[in-house]
């Protein structure tokens, strides 16, 4: 009877194991999402934070701070727009009176379509881009849009503007 | 009688005016951390919270050695913001079989440092010790040397071999093996460590530099082998910690430090720590700025007493808390500057709203953007 007992039990785990063995199918990944379409649209500014880039290098203890609900910054807004072919066009910031580190119209591009860093903006009287911005994460329409500004001097980087952005009318 | 207590106070205000004229701790290393009096060293001089604290230079190592007068004298070269170096290879350079090196850093105008001190390796503290690294607090951005004692290996018996390799990785930030010391079995000549001794060696590294990374690390882990690696000794942890913060209250603090004239420009000001008394009881604080050097672009000119309300308040500094009081604005259009206008400086007067109450004059740099 105990014989019986312990062959029913190797039985239920030597099923459960094949069981287990049993090809799952998963779906297809499909193409991987277009980081233009995901920044096309309105985008208003949610936070803006200064940081310190020299301090933050140098361990020191004041290094960012929230500029938010200063300068108007959270009427800060930007368009981006695509054409036909879904390709980069125009861009648009409305202020709100809040300080624009780059241009205020214009087109945009990306450095790289399929994995891009960084927003490219050109003045409208030019063919180069003028401003800049860096995407901390890839663009993605139901995310919030996450890029900052660097400013520059004597070729080592000394502050930064971290912007979060949602979309609008979602 | 008199004479007696007169003698004893100029001791002691003497000591007390040379303790105002100190001009802070430089921090001071060397590559290699543990050196030797015959081989070349480098000096690196962190002027960081000390009187020299954005010194354009030149600057120069003022010292001596074994605890003789500091009488010699060598401009130090640039390495980054704030850290100068000088390199010597200490015998030579003293004349004399260096134990000791005192030093402070000075500039042209007779600015110093207080003095600091650093010692040559003595081979004789590895005496009954495996290991031991030094400085003993190690920092992750700076040299840290590493001393095996080969005669007092823990598992394997490496006396007499040569060369020592050193095996090393971290695993507290995941960074993982050292990424060029070879594989195990085909360890790279880089990972050997230097010679210092009989059966003594130093592998000087500068943690974030042998990892090739940014991170903030916390742990070194290693252990010492030969060649083949059939011999090695127990594995080792050596803590790491990031550099300490030398920021100084100070009674004006720009944020950020560094800025252009089209940067959000945050300016505190810390009354506690204002020298002149009079400012010290005053409840509404006003600024009184200009630019550059010499030049008047001032937004609120004039006499400031018959200023109009609106421009007296752009002046009004905002109380933030503990008598910390601030201003905020982008320089270019506070001060309404032509685009072609090169902002270098502002200029700052901390006072009261008629102007009677006056702090000394202030500056600020500001950079040029690229």
């Amino acid at each position: 009877m105990r014989q019986q007992y312990q062959n029913f039990i190797f039985f239920i785990v030597l099923a459960t194991a094949f069981a287990a063995c049993e090809p799952v199918e998963y779906g297809e990944t499909g193409d991987p999402f277009s980081k233009i379409e995901g920044i096309e649209g309105a985008w208003i500014a949610t936070e803006v934070i200064q940081v310190d880039e020299t301090a933050l290098a140098q361990g020191g203890m004041y290094t960012e701070q929230d500029l938010t609900e200063l300068f108007n910054f959270s009427s800060y807004t930007i368009t981006f727009n695509i054409d036909a072919d879904t390709m980069p066009s125009t861009f648009t910031v409305i202020t709100g009176g809040a300080p624009s580190f780059i241009d205020t119209t214009g087109t945009w591009s990306f450095n790289d379509n399929n994995f891009p860093t960084e927003v490219l903006f050109s003045h409208p009287d030019s063919s180069l881009f003028t401003s800049k911005m860096r995407l901390i994460t890839p663009p993605r329409d139901q995310n919030p849009l996450h890029m900052k500004f660097q400013r520059f001097s004597g070729g080592k980087l000394i502050v930064s503007y971290q912007y979060t952005f949602e979309k609008q009318n979602q | 009688m008199k004479r007696n207590i007169i003698i004893p106070v100029c001791f002691l205000l003497l000591f007390f005016s040379m303790d105002l004229l100190a001009g802070g701790d430089p921090r001071v290393g060397t590559a290699p951390a543990a050196f030797l009096g015959n081989e070349e060293i480098t000096i690196y001089l962190r002027v960081l919270a000390t009187d020299l604290e954005d010194a354009e230079g030149p600057l120069y190592l003022i010292s001596g050695a074994n605890g003789g007068e500091m009488n010699m004298s060598l401009e130090a070269s640039v390495m980054d913001e704030n850290v100068w170096s000088v390199t010597i290879t200490p015998d030579e350079y003293y004349g004399v079989t260096v134990e000791t090196i005192e030093g402070k850093i000075s500039d042209n105008n007779g600015t110093e440092t207080n003095a600091f001190s650093l010692s040559v390796f003595d081979p004789s503290v590895m005496d009954g010790v495996m290991v031991k690294w030094f400085p003993s607090t190690a920092i992750y951005s700076e040299n840290v040397s590493i001393i095996f004692n080969a005669t007092m290996s823990d598992r394997d018996d490496l006396t007499g071999v040569d060369p020592v390799y050193m095996w090393a990785w971290n695993n507290p930030e995941g960074l993982g093996d050292a990424a060029n010391q070879g594989g195990w079995g085909s360890v790279d000549p880089s990972a050997a460590c230097e010679k210092i001794g009989e059966d003594l060696w130093r592998k000087d590294i500068v943690p974030q530099l042998y990892w090739d990374t940014e991170k903030p690390m916390s742990e070194i882990g290693c252990l010492f082998r030969n060649m083949a690696g059939d011999a090695q000794t127990e594995d080792l942890a050596i803590p790491l910690v990031a550099p300490p913060v030398t920021e100084v209250a100070k009674v004006i603090r720009p944020f950020p430090v560094k800025f252009t004239k089209k940067d959000i420009f945050t300016l505190y000001y810390d009354l506690k720590l204002e020298t002149n008394s009079a400012i010290k009881n005053l409840k509404d604080i006003y600024i009184e700025t200009s630019t550059n050097v010499e030049e008047e672009n001032n937004p609120l000119p004039g006499s400031w007493i018959v200023y109009k309300p609106s421009e007296l308040e752009r002046a009004k500094m905002t109380p933030l808390e503990d008598s910390i009081y601030y201003i905020q604005f982008i320089p270019e259009q506070y001060y309404s500057l032509d685009p072609a206008y090169e902002l270098k400086q502002l200029n700052y007067i901390f006072r009261n709203k008629g102007g009677i109450v006056k702090s000394e004059q202030y500056s600020i740099k500001v950079l040029k953007e690229d």
